[in-house]
């Protein structure tokens, strides 16, 4: 695991991984899942038996295409349960190992006198999902203050960003003229680690500036990035939102972007790193998005024990799966297979009160009060406490000497805010209501979606 | 509820202390020996019985909206009884109760008896329940000021009964110990009736 | 999708392995030089002292917790580490029942009725020594000029504290400053080796068991409102180094006041917390009738630790209602349209 220092005068450190590991390309596998988590007035445009090809938007209706990101029939469409409680669409597609593209994807013509807005809507069209998460929302386009590119990545064990900035870094700098002109953002950063110094310095940003991060976890979260070397901390209100916005996109998405706009083709493949606990040897494959994870797990003769873990996304932030079926999304960043011996659980110890979560929260949170009032139950009080700034890096749990799922506290506490408070806890909450349908002015006129944010991470 | 209930209910059910939680001020104050709790004890039976008396025989005339100040009157008058009458024949009680004697005018259990059960039962119903509730609350002032005096002091009403090398634990005699045993005895007592009751 | 054999659970999915008893074998262990002082100068009545109070705090623990029907959580160590420093605070001539009597109101009462570990609001420690010192009848055996009476150590076996009350600076004059830092004074069995508790409490600092924050402002305020005291009027106060290597000030600065649950977690807070302990320990030798002020701070400055504990910068927060309309929604993207 991470760094623990003897000496604790300073908190235990995670420092990122600094290890280069060649990409390795995986072949189209034989079925492949496309999640989608399906809104109230849009419908799968294609049935059991269709015949799709690369690119097609397989729904009707829907708020940003649901791109297919390979050539096949589809075999299965159904339902499942997402640990947010929300049901997703699982698209089964058995994959032909030829792409065909469909018709309507088409590059932007003239990229370097293009209009923003003309960008913008080929962003969109090329089924940037995977930045939804990012940039705030793909159709209202805030006025974005700062732009920051990182190559950073979201987790200790992720060497995704990292790879793709050792491997290109030649295509940064368009990367960055595109996006800076695409988000029409004043204040252009390119944040890399410490470690990658030497090839940052031969890397012509053009109007980005370059900053150095300490490779220490949680700086590579966007919400630290924003907040350290942005506009400032990237609040979950639409109100500072515009007040103040920031966007961060990673490294390997900026140049996937890049490239559909050239090329008019959607981002197909993602990259994802596979460590493991015994060995913590890391290796970067480069897959379909939409292949199971049992294929990369196959590939490196990787096995999950019984009673191991298998975490997507990361150990800090990500989940445990129950299923290695289940699918790389374009926002995968890692695979994470831990043995029996490895796993952690939490303990059902009531809080000593040490208040080492407090010290090392990075948004400078009431951790140790959040928790207990959680656990209770008193959600009002949590958000006078600060609960919706919680960016969920994981460090309050992972220091508590209690061993208390703090984590699960803050979003429980957060849950619980939606749902319990009687008036709308913000103005998404407020949108996202549904009582009028199609009626209210609200959502005809600008599709404002509050899900978008979360439409890509499943969490299974 | 029959007399004999009625009667009964001040030595557990309702029992002053503990299960109203009433009259906690003369509870913590005077309970430094059993000897004390006992003589409060008795000084509250006699006033909180006669006054239940009279305040429930005078129920019909006494108008609704004077009806607080009359019993206060009542009370104080029966108060005044007992003190004079301690002053004159139990002179170290009366010297160890002080002001409580006095304060017993304001303390809630009579207050609250005359109100909640003198004021709308017969007078021998509402005597029953005087004696009652004033038992109960001697009992329970006995109790705690022979916890409180056997620890702190090592005597139970006055003679030895600890050790002869014995070490009094003063601190149960100051107002910490009363807070703390009071807290423990209705502890044990809150968790005695929760295992009755399942 | 079929599952496999395999955990699930929510993030984070490592630990760093840190552990509650991690912090309380930490504090013993820094606790040992002072322990081991204690044994060297009285000898085997202060090893039965501490034996019994550890024993008598872990039977407590047990005890309560049985009859509460709650986890016995003894292994966990908390409750030695209780018993452990009312030991050291305590003369080693003490009876043990009195040992015996403190520990079982300190963790049953202060403690394990408020909740157990974390949710105390008091140091049981020294809520069980408050509570003998306030006994009359017992008093006598934490007078430290009679409880060490019989005791040959090898250097003046007078109170520092109680001669200073008593004398006045003028008094104190035959204490060497350097004679009190190595723990050659009269005091508790750990309380006074001065050196070894500034040792162990370096060691917790560094290990990350305490924060630097209360030890250091609990040592200022002493300096400071000693100092303010001494700089006035040296004639009848002490100076501020004699104020911090006698008595209690070293044990309760690294050791006392620093108990998780009953000290603040934000820093201005600790630091006010410490400041205050440290100056109420110097107002208390000053002008109450007891010679040492320091458990009795600690006591005070604890029940302000919620008070304490808002001395932090508030949260950014959401507004309850945002002042974004969608009428301004739709105004603003217009206007990024036309241009």
């Amino acid at each position: 695991m991470g760094l623990r220092s003897f000496f604790g005068i300073l908190p235990p450190k995670l420092y990122y991984k600094d290890v280069s590991a060649p990409i390795e390309a995986l072949p189209v596998p034989e079925k492949i899942t496309l999640l989608w988590y399906r809104r109230t007035h849009s419908d799968l445009a294609v049935r059991v038996g269709t015949k799709v090809e690369t690119g097609q938007d397989l729904a009707r209706n829907g708020r940003g295409p649901f791109v297919s990101t390979v050539t096949g029939r589809v075999e299965e469409a159904s339902t499942f349960l997402g640990v947010d409680s929300r049901e997703y669409l699982a698209v089964q597609i058995r994959a032909d190992q030829k792409d065909s593209f469909d018709p309507s994807v088409t590059s932007v013509a003239g990229l370097s006198e293009t209009q923003p807005q003309t960008l913008r809507t080929g962003v969109n069209r090329a089924g940037f999902t995977a930045l939804r998460s990012i940039i705030r929302d793909p159709r209202v386009w805030p006025t974005v203050d700062c732009l920051i590119i990182s190559a950073l990545d979201l987790d200790p064990f992720s060497i995704v960003n990292q790879q793709t900035f050792r491997d290109n870094p030649e295509q940064v700098e368009a990367a960055i003229e595109l996006l800076a002109r695409t988000t029409e953002a004043s204040q252009c950063v390119l944040a890399v680690p410490d470690n990658l110094a030497d090839i940052a310095s031969k890397v012509s940003t053009g109007a980005a500036t370059v900053a150095m991060v300490p490779p220490v976890y949680p700086n590579g979260l966007p919400e630290i990035l924003a907040k350290k070397y942005g506009a400032g901390l990237l609040m979950k209100t639409y109100d500072a939102g515009f007040a103040g916005n920031t966007v961060v996109v990673s490294l390997e998405h900026a140049l996937a972007m890049v490239n559909s706009l050239q090329s008019g083709r959607p981002m197909l493949e993602k990259t994802v790193t596979l460590s493991n606990g015994q060995d913590g040897k890391l290796r970067n494959f480069r897959v379909r998005i939409g292949t199971p994870v049992g294929e990369i797990l196959k590939r490196a003769s990787v096995e999950v024990q019984p009673k191991g873990k298998l975490i997507l996304n990361g150990i800090m932030r990500g989940y445990s799966c129950f299923s290695d079926e289940q699918p790389i999304t374009a926002t995968t960043e890692s695979v994470h297979v831990q043995s029996p011996s490895e796993v952690f659980f939490f303990q059902n110890t009531q809080c000593t009160n040490c208040g080492k979560c407090n010290s090392i929260c990075p948004v400078d949170l009431e951790v140790n009060i959040l928790g207990r009032l959680s656990e209770y139950g008193i959600f009002n009080k949590c958000r006078g406490l600060g609960v919706e700034n919680c960016i969920e890096c994981g460090l309050c749990a992972y220091v508590c000497p209690a061993r208390r799922p703090l984590v699960h506290f803050m979003t429980l506490a957060k849950q619980g805010i939606k749902t319990v408070t009687d008036e709308p806890a913000n103005m998404e909450e407020a949108l996202a209501c549904t009582a009028c349908g199609p009626s209210c002015p609200a959502i005809r006129l600008f599709d404002f979606d509050t899900e978008s944010d979360k439409e890509d991470s499943p969490k299974v | 509820m029959s007399l004999l209930s009625v009667f009964t209910k001040g030595m557990w059910k309702e029992l002053p202390p503990f299960r109203l939680v009433l009259g906690l001020c003369p509870t913590l104050a005077v309970t430094k020996s059993a000897e004390t709790g006992l003589g409060m004890g008795l000084a509250v039976i006699f006033v909180l019985a006669c006054s239940n008396v009279l305040v429930s025989s005078l129920r019909n005339v006494i108008p609704r909206k004077v009806r607080i100040a009359s019993y206060m009157v009542i009370i104080a008058s029966f108060v005044v009884l007992v003190e004079l009458a301690s002053q004159a024949y139990f002179y170290s009680i009366y010297e160890s109760l002080g002001i409580f004697i006095p304060l017993i005018v304001v303390n809630c259990i009579i207050l609250g008896r005359a109100e909640a059960f003198a004021s709308r039962n017969g007078v021998i119903a509402s005597a029953l329940d005087g004696l009652g509730i004033g038992l109960g609350f001697t009992l329970s002032l006995t109790v705690l000021g022979a916890i409180r005096e056997i620890l702190g002091e090592g005597t139970f009403f006055g003679a030895q009964v600890m050790w002869s090398s014995f070490r009094p634990f003063t601190f149960m005699v100051e107002a910490p110990g009363a807070f703390i045993c009071l807290g423990i005895l209705l502890a044990v007592m809150n968790s005695f009736s929760k295992t009755q009751q399942s | 999708m079929k599952a496999l054999d395999i955990t699930v659970s929510p993030a984070p999915h490592c630990h760093s392995g840190a552990r509650i008893t991690g912090v309380s074998y930490n504090f013993i262990l820094a606790l040992i030089p002072a322990m081991a002082m204690g044994a060297y100068y009285y000898g085997f009545d202060a090893i039965r002292v501490i034996a019994a109070s550890i024993a008598s705090a872990m039977i407590a623990e047990a005890l309560i917790q049985s009859v509460l029907r709650r986890p016995i959580t003894i292994a966990d160590g908390s409750a030695a580490v209780s018993g452990l420093l009312l030991a050291l605070i305590l003369p080693a001539s003490v009876p043990l029942y009195l040992v015996v009597v403190a520990n079982f109101i300190g963790i049953i009462v202060a403690k394990q009725c408020f909740g157990g570990l974390g949710a105390n609001p008091l140091n049981p420690a020294l809520v069980g020594w408050a509570v003998i010192r306030i006994t009359k009848a017992w008093a006598g055996y934490l007078d430290f000029d009679l409880a060490l009476i019989n005791y040959e150590t090898g250097f003046i076996l007078q109170y520092p504290l109680a001669v200073l009350k008593a004398e006045g600076p003028a008094g104190i004059a035959h204490f060497g400053l350097m004679d009190l830092f190595l723990g050659k004074q009269a005091g508790g069995i750990g309380s006074s080796a001065i050196l070894c508790l500034l040792v162990g409490g370096i060691y917790l600092v560094l290990r990350g068991t305490i924060r630097w924050e209360i030890p250091a402002s609990f040592l200022l305020g002493v300096v400071v409102i000693a100092g303010i005291f001494w700089l006035r009027n040296s004639s009848n106060y002490a100076s501020p180094i004699f104020h911090i290597l006698a008595g209690n000030v070293m044990i309760g600065a690294f050791f006392l006041s620093t108990d998780n649950a009953t000290s603040p977690v934000n820093r201005w807070g600790m630091v006010a917390f410490g400041f205050c302990c440290g100056a109420m320990t110097v107002v208390l030798r000053a002008w109450s009738v007891y010679p040492d002020g320091v458990i009795f701070a600690c006591l005070l400055m604890s029940l302000f630790v919620p008070l304490l504990d808002k001395m932090k910068k508030k949260q950014l927060l959401p507004p309850a209602v945002s002042p974004v309309t969608p009428q301004a929604i739709s105004e603003s993207a217009e206007v990024r349209s036309a241009s």
